[in-house]
């Protein structure tokens, strides 16, 4: 057998990849009506503030994932809120909890005295790092995904076309936001650990932008962006196997290059 | 949600009425409508006139609940709007230009949306709601789009799907904001011979327009605003001097319209 398919007997590459499957499919879904509705800064946002519970399980010696997709949602939800209520525009919100999540976790981990090594696995992604409880999570987030698009698919394309028209025709804008942005802070927490904290909003973003260039209708432009994210994400994975680079670096330079091509051969 | 639009609208009363309604936009000291007191009744078609900035589109996004009147009252169909539930019997149309026809969708998806709204959520689109589709695309002379992206229409295609995605909801009233800005006149005539075609079906119509030539021929009434309303009547009483008030300066308004095929 080819040498470089024995990977595939390692535990580590086996969680690798079914956690990479799962996150980049639910990545091109969610990615698509982020792009759609101009919050291309949500996952930044998003995935900073969760650095936050890194920190703070890395200082305290608690699962990572849990207590970074308590402050994903956190995060999530305090930006509906601070646009719905006062005032404050979404990307000014957005901006504020980029900062005071990366201070915090900063803060805490000062604190704390974690290592660097430790802290450097959640910003640019890890390989070895995805654990059996970080796979389960990531097939549970996906499931919650699929459900939520599949049962308001109609709802959601109307709100991220205009919010007004979707609220004068009376659907639960609200509601579905709310879901929609704690479900879209699900989807990248989840993801930090293999494309890492900085990294992961490229994984959400670049897809459907790669998909939007085939001017296809909306179910199509959709498939396109799962497939361009789960060639970028697994082919990153194959990448950091065989250069000693952080999955998430390999996975965005290999995402920017079909970004570049979608554009090239347009 | 489901349910009979039409025969849940209060059939005695004005579709839409306004009493002493004042708005004033967060942080500005001037108000943008003040004192406005109207009233629609079923089946009328009424333009609102008047310059950029002198509240059409405030008006009309607190008559669909966007914005919430400072002071006054706003009854649709004779009921009070913060308790009005049926949505679904009134059509919107934004300003096209505020919105990307670059969104990734096909013609009928898009008029689905239109008509997942009356459906309720979770529910799923069958047979019968794929033909009612059609037959809005078929009510604006779009049925040959069907399978085009919205991207690929001109500015007056796209604006009559728009009208479409309204009109598969069955509504009794429909609001147009600005429909004809931006788009060419033979495509300006064929939109405005629709919107006759429509009230004469008995659908109230309201538009909001600064372009009088629309006015003209085919609506029974028109409202000048500016900030309050300057003129109420029929659109032959609007002469130069309410003109200048409303903008400024005489304009001259044309025919235009009045050669809709039968």
């Amino acid at each position: 057998m080819f040498p470089a398919f024995d990977f595939f007997n390692y535990l580590f590459v086996q969680r690798a990849l079914i956690s990479g499957l799962a996150l980049s499919i639910m990545a091109g879904v969610i990615g698509l009506f982020i792009v759609l509705r101009k919050m291309s800064l949500y996952p930044v946002a998003v995935a900073h503030f969760s650095l936050a519970g890194v920190a703070l399980a890395l200082a305290l010696n608690l699962p990572v994932i849990p207590l970074a997709l308590i402050f994903g949602l956190i995060a999530g939800f305090s930006t509906k809120l601070f646009s719905k209520n006062s005032g404050v525009s979404e990307d000014a919100s957005l901006g504020i909890l980029f900062s005071l999540g990366l201070a915090l976790g900063i803060f805490i981990l000062s604190l704390a005295h974690v290592g660097a090594v430790d802290i450097v696995t959640y910003l640019f992604g890890s390989i070895l790092a995805v654990s059996s409880l970080d796979v389960i999570v990531s097939l549970v987030v996906l499931a919650i995904t699929l459900i939520f698009v599949y049962l308001t698919f109609y709802e959601l394309i109307s709100i991220s076309f205009d919010k007004s028209s979707a609220k004068v025709d009376g659907l639960p804008v609200d509601a579905i936001d709310y879901l929609f942005y704690g479900i879209a802070a699900l989807v990248v927490v989840s993801a930090i650990k293999l494309a890492g904290v900085m990294l992961v909003s490229a994984v959400v973003v670049i897809p459907p932008l790669v998909a939007l260039k085939f001017r296809k209708a909306f179910f199509g432009t959709m498939l396109i962006s799962i497939a361009a994210s789960v060639l970028g994400v697994l082919g990153g994975i194959f990448i950091s196997l065989f250069i000693d680079v952080p999955v998430g670096v390999s996975t965005v330079l290999l995402l920017a290059l079909f970004l570049l091509l979608s554009r090239v051969l347009d | 949600m489901n349910g009979n639009s039409n025969s849940q609208m209060n059939l005695g009363k004005p579709i839409v009425e306004l009493k002493h309604v004042y708005f004033r936009y967060p942080g500005n000291s001037v108000h943008a409508l003040e004192d406005i007191s109207l009233s629609f009744n079923r089946g009328e078609f009424t333009a609102i006139i008047g310059e950029n900035g002198s509240g059409k589109t405030t008006l009309f996004m607190i008559i669909v609940g966007l914005l919430k009147a400072e002071r006054g009252q706003v009854k649709l169909s004779g009921e009070d709007i913060s308790t009005f539930k049926n949505w679904h019997g009134i059509g919107y149309v934004p300003q096209r230009l505020q919105l990307s026809k670059h969104f990734p969708i096909s013609v009928s998806d898009f008029v689905t949306l239109g008509l997942q709204s009356t459906k309720g959520l979770f529910s799923k689109i069958n047979t019968l709601d794929k033909s009612r589709v059609r037959a809005a695309l078929v009510e604006v002379g779009m049925e040959k789009y069907l399978d085009r992206k919205i991207s690929d229409l001109s500015g007056g295609q796209f604006q009559r799907v728009l009208l479409a995605r309204e009109l598969v909801k069955n509504p009794k009233l429909i609001l147009l904001d600005e429909p004809t800005i931006g788009v060419d006149i033979k495509h300006q005539q064929m939109f405005c011979c629709l919107l006759s075609k429509l009230n004469k079906r008995g659908i109230t119509i309201l538009i909001v327009t600064h372009d009088i030539s629309f006015v003209s021929y085919h609506v029974g009434r028109v409202i000048g605003l500016n900030r309050s309303v300057i003129f109420d009547g029929k659109p032959d009483k609007l002469g130069v001097t309410v003109i200048k008030k409303l903008f400024g300066h005489a304009t001259e308004y044309s025919n235009i319209g009045v050669h809709c095929k039968k």
